[in-house]
C-alpha cells in the first residue's frame, strides 16, 4: 500500500495539532523549517544539532508500515512536560519524567494517523515508544518531515519513514 | 470512597487520566497506578475495585489480557473497565465491546470523553 506524501503530511498536521492542543493545551501551527535548526554539517547537508534534543521514535505496523520520529530541543520537551503533568514550571522535571511525556505524545500522534492511514475493516499495530538522542532526518523519497512551532518559540519535528512513501 | 486502578505504562498517562477522572466527577476517589496488566491484577487481588482504566499496549501484560482476565474471573468480573488506547479501529473498538468493556476511549483524552464514559456508574450511583 502506498502513501502520497501530501496526503500523508496533512494527516501528520491534524494529529500532531490537535495532540498538542488536547494534551499540552499550547497552540501548535505548521511551519518553515528554521535555517538555525540546521545547525551541523554531514556529507555536505545540513542538519540539526543531535545534542540537546529528546527524541522518541515507535512504528506503526499492519498494514501500514512507518516509522514515525518525534524531535524536539530539551527547553521545549521541559515545557511540554510541564504542561502535560501540571508540575511547577520553576523546577526542571526530571529526565525520566521528560522521556515519558514524549513518549506518551508521540504514542497519541501515531494513534491519530493510524486511524487515517488504515483502510476501512482493517486494524492497526502501535509499538511501544523508543527514546533515543537520535537526530532528526532530512526529507527524502521515503521520508516526509512535519515542521510545527509551539507558542510561537519553539520549533520540532516529526518525521515519518517507510517504503509506504 | 470509589476504589480506582490505572493501568498504563505511561506515567505521563495515568496521571492525565486520573486528572481526566477528578474533573468528569471522581474528585473524591482513590487511584491507584499500575504499569502494566499484571500490575493492575496484583491490585486487583489484594482489594477489588470500583473501576478499572487500561491503556491497550503494556509490556509484560496488555490491556486485552487484563480485560480478559477480569471478566472471566467469578470474583472480578464485575468490574466496569474502561479502555484509553491510541490504537482503536473500528474493529478493535467493536471486538473490546463484545469483551465486556464498559467503553472505548481514544487518544488524545479529554474529560468530556471521560465524562461520557463514567457515565453509567455516575447515574447508577445517583
Amino acid at each position: 500500500m502506498k502513501i502520497e506524501a501530501r496526503k500523508l503530511k496533512g494527516i501528520i498536521d491534524e494529529a500532531v495539532t490537535t495532540t498538542f492542543s488536547t494534551m499540552v493545551f499550547a497552540d501548535v501551527f505548521p511551519a518553515d523549517p528554521d535555517p538555525e535548526y540546521f545547525s551541523q554539517t554531514a556529507g555536505g547537508a545540513k542538519i540539526p544539532e543531535k545534542k540537546g534534543l529528546v527524541s522518541a521514535s515507535l512504528d506503526i505496523t499492519n498494514p501500514v508500515y512507518l516509522t514515525l520520529q518525534l524531535i524536539m530541543r530539551q527547553p521545549m520537551a521541559a515545557q511540554v512536560t510541564d504542561n502535560l503533568l501540571g508540575l511547577d514550571e520553576e523546577a526542571d522535571p526530571p529526565p525520566e519524567k521528560i522521556r515519558d511525556a514524549v513518549g506518551e505524545l508521540l504514542n497519541t500522534i501515531a494513534g491519530m494517523m493510524a486511524k487515517h492511514l488504515t483502510p476501512e475493516g482493517e486494524t492497526f499495530e502501535i509499538s511501544l515508544p523508543v527514546l533515543s538522542e537520535a537526530a532528526p532526518p532530512l526529507e527524502d523519497d521515503k521520508t516526509v518531515v512535519g515542521y510545527f512551532m509551539m507558542d510561537d518559540t519553539h520549533l520540532f519535528t516529526l518525521a515519518v519513514r517507510g517504503d509506504a512513501l | 470512597m470509589k476504589r480506582i486502578v490505572i493501568a498504563d505504562d505511561s506515567g505521563t498517562a495515568r496521571l492525565f487520566i486520573k486528572r481526566c477522572l477528578e474533573i468528569a466527577g471522581f474528585e473524591d476517589a482513590e487511584f491507584l497506578e499500575a504499569a502494566n496488566g499484571r500490575e493492575a491484577l496484583e491490585l486487583l487481588k489484594e482489594q477489588p475495585a470500583d473501576l478499572v482504566v487500561t491503556d491497550l499496549i503494556m509490556p509484560e501484560m496488555n490491556g486485552v489480557s487484563l480485560l480478559r482476565r477480569i471478566k472471566s474471573s467469578p470474583r472480578m468480573h464485575e468490574i466496569p473497565v474502561i479502555v484509553v488506547t491510541s490504537a482503536a479501529s473500528p474493529q478493535k473498538i467493536e471486538e473490546l465491546k463484545n469483551m465486556q468493556a464498559l467503553a472505548v476511549v481514544s487518544k488524545p483524552i479529554s474529560p468530556p470523553e471521560v465524562a461520557e464514559a463514567i457515565e453509567p456508574l455516575i447515574s447508577e450511583e445517583e
